[in-house]
């Protein structure tokens, strides 16, 4: 409306049409100095719109005194009244703080620049820097340390204990209790062993003759004797065996028997002595057996115990949590071994024999 | 942390606490009680303390158990006014360094600790906030009054000698 106004009022001067244009632009102040002098004109030429002029004054609204009573809240602080310093002060300690932005580093050099107060005060403040006092030493520092791990003969036996008991249990962790289990799936020599040698007292069913050490074979009855010979005990596990049975094994002398050793359950023969042809003339001599007597390093429950030891040690000295935990029955077997770390723990129980 | 690992934060570090705490409270037994006691939290307290942040932990650690010490001596009211003070200012200094730890000591507790975290170990506002417990923008304006009553002092010490 207002644009259509000022075509109107553009294209033709003031007359008695278009008369209100002008006096709502003159009471805005909007009005040419040219067509301020043209209304005046006007109104001297129609004296009766002149009591219309004066009364479109009175239709403006003069504004209250009103104001905003919390203005205050309203202004943002700068940095140094938030401090509560001047300006200069929080620009030298931004400066001396390494905290200042490029405006405001431009505004502290220009200032020390042209003032030499403000010079002066920036120099003051990057005095204000404090240093270490050095000769300051904690003087019971010894006290503080905590001892790491000193290796001595017993100690580094125990924790070697503990490792390999530890390592053997994780691995196999019933191999020390089912024994009849462990000696039949075990091919490896234990750790000691010691080979023994005895004399050999081949006794024949038929033709014994005893404290005679020869036998004597009939023709009939041919055997081949090889090294090796499956022997068994008196529980009837294999204690030894042939590796490279005969073919003949068929005419072997069922009637032979070898004297096994009076030995304990953890013996096991190795062999026999070199193979002995046997020809139905002659005499079998079997002048020596072999064997191995195997005995375990050490005592089950001592080993454990070493290693409940090795544990201990290793626990106190490094401060890891791990403990080894047995539960032992009555008469001093191990009932329960628990094995706990930070990250694991593992438990077994074994079955009371 | 393993145990070499704490050893080396003892040879490391001891100096810089006992160093830090004896500045705040002008006390060697107290200030070696209270490294004494920081360390050993951090050995107990070892396994869930990583290496590379055992400086923070051994300072969050001390600086909290000698506010402790203080609150319950009542030796030095915490308090951020330095309105009212009147220096004495000395004319037998030897060095500006001497100067500035004498005006260290007439400062406020907590613009003491956070300057001394600043200088002395070159901690940032954040640091500082972490181990006084504050906001980073209290630190600052800490840091910026200490500065300020700082400057003046040694000011009008350089106008004396």
């Amino acid at each position: 409306m207002k644009i259509l106004f000022e075509k109107l009022k553009n294209l033709t001067a003031i007359n008695r049409h278009n008369y209100e244009v002008f006096f709502l632009d003159y009471l805005d102040g909007s009005l040419s100095e040219k067509d301020k002098k043209e209304l005046k004109v006007f109104l001297q030429r129609n004296p009766d719109l002149q009591d219309e002029f004066e009364g479109i004054g009175e239709i403006k609204l003069q504004p209250e005194q009103i104001f905003y009573e919390n203005k205050q809240e309203l202004i943002k602080k700068t940095q140094a009244q938030y401090f509560e310093i001047t300006e200069l002060e929080y620009l030298c300690i931004a400066e001396t703080e390494n905290d200042i932005n490029y405006e405001e580093k431009q505004t502290l050099d220009d200032e020390i620049k042209k003032n030499t107060v403000a010079e002066r005060t920036f120099k003051l403040f990057k005095k204000t820097k404090l240093l270490p006092d050095y000769r300051i030493k904690y003087s019971s520092k010894k006290e503080l340390y905590h001892k790491t791990v000193k290796f001595s003969l017993l100690k580094t036996t125990y924790s070697i204990s503990a490792a390999v008991i530890i390592l053997l249990f994780l691995i196999k962790g019933n191999f020390l209790f089912n024994q009849n289990s462990y000696f039949k799936e075990q091919k490896s020599t234990f750790a000691e062993s010691k080979t023994y040698r005895e004399k050999a007292k081949p006794i024949f069913s038929d033709d014994e003759v005893k404290g005679n050490k020869k036998a004597i074979i009939s023709k009939k009855n041919k055997a081949l004797f090889t090294h090796n010979q499956t022997i068994k005990n008196s529980n009837n596990n294999v204690l030894a065996f042939d590796d490279n049975e005969s073919q003949n094994i068929k005419n072997f002398h069922y009637g032979i028997k070898i004297p096994i050793p009076k030995m304990k359950n953890e013996t096991l023969i190795s062999n026999i002595s070199k193979s002995i042809p046997i020809s139905v003339s002659s005499t079998p001599v079997i002048s020596a057996v072999n064997y191995q007597k195997k005995e375990p390093l050490l005592d089950k429950n001592k080993m454990w115990r070493y290693a409940e030891k090795g544990v201990k040690i290793w626990k106190k000295l490094t401060g890891d949590d791990i403990e080894l935990r047995n539960v032992y029955t009555d008469d001093g077997n191990i009932e329960e071994i628990n094995f706990i770390a930070s990250n694991f723990q593992f438990r077994k129980t074994y079955a009371k024999k | 942390m393993t145990v070499n690992e704490y050893n080396k934060s003892a040879e490391k570090y001891s100096d810089h606490i006992y160093r830090f705490i004896l500045k705040n409270i002008k006390n060697e037994n107290t200030a070696k009680d209270i490294v004494q006691d920081s360390f050993e939290k951090l050995w107990i307290n070892r396994k869930s303390v990583y290496f590379a942040k055992v400086k923070s932990y051994l300072f969050t650690t001390a600086y909290r158990t000698m506010i402790d010490i203080i609150r319950k001596q009542k030796r030095i009211i915490l308090t951020d006014d330095n309105a009212g003070f009147e220096a004495e200012y000395e004319s037998t200094y030897s060095d500006l360094q001497e100067v500035l730890h004498k005006a260290l000591e007439r400062l406020p507790e907590i613009q003491r600790s956070v300057v001394l975290l600043r200088d002395y170990e070159g901690y940032s506002y954040k640091e500082i906030a972490d181990i006084t417990n504050l906001n980073e923008s209290q630190v600052k304006v800490y840091i910026y009054r200490a500065r300020v009553f700082l400057k003046n002092y040694i000011g009008k010490v350089e106008n004396i000698i």
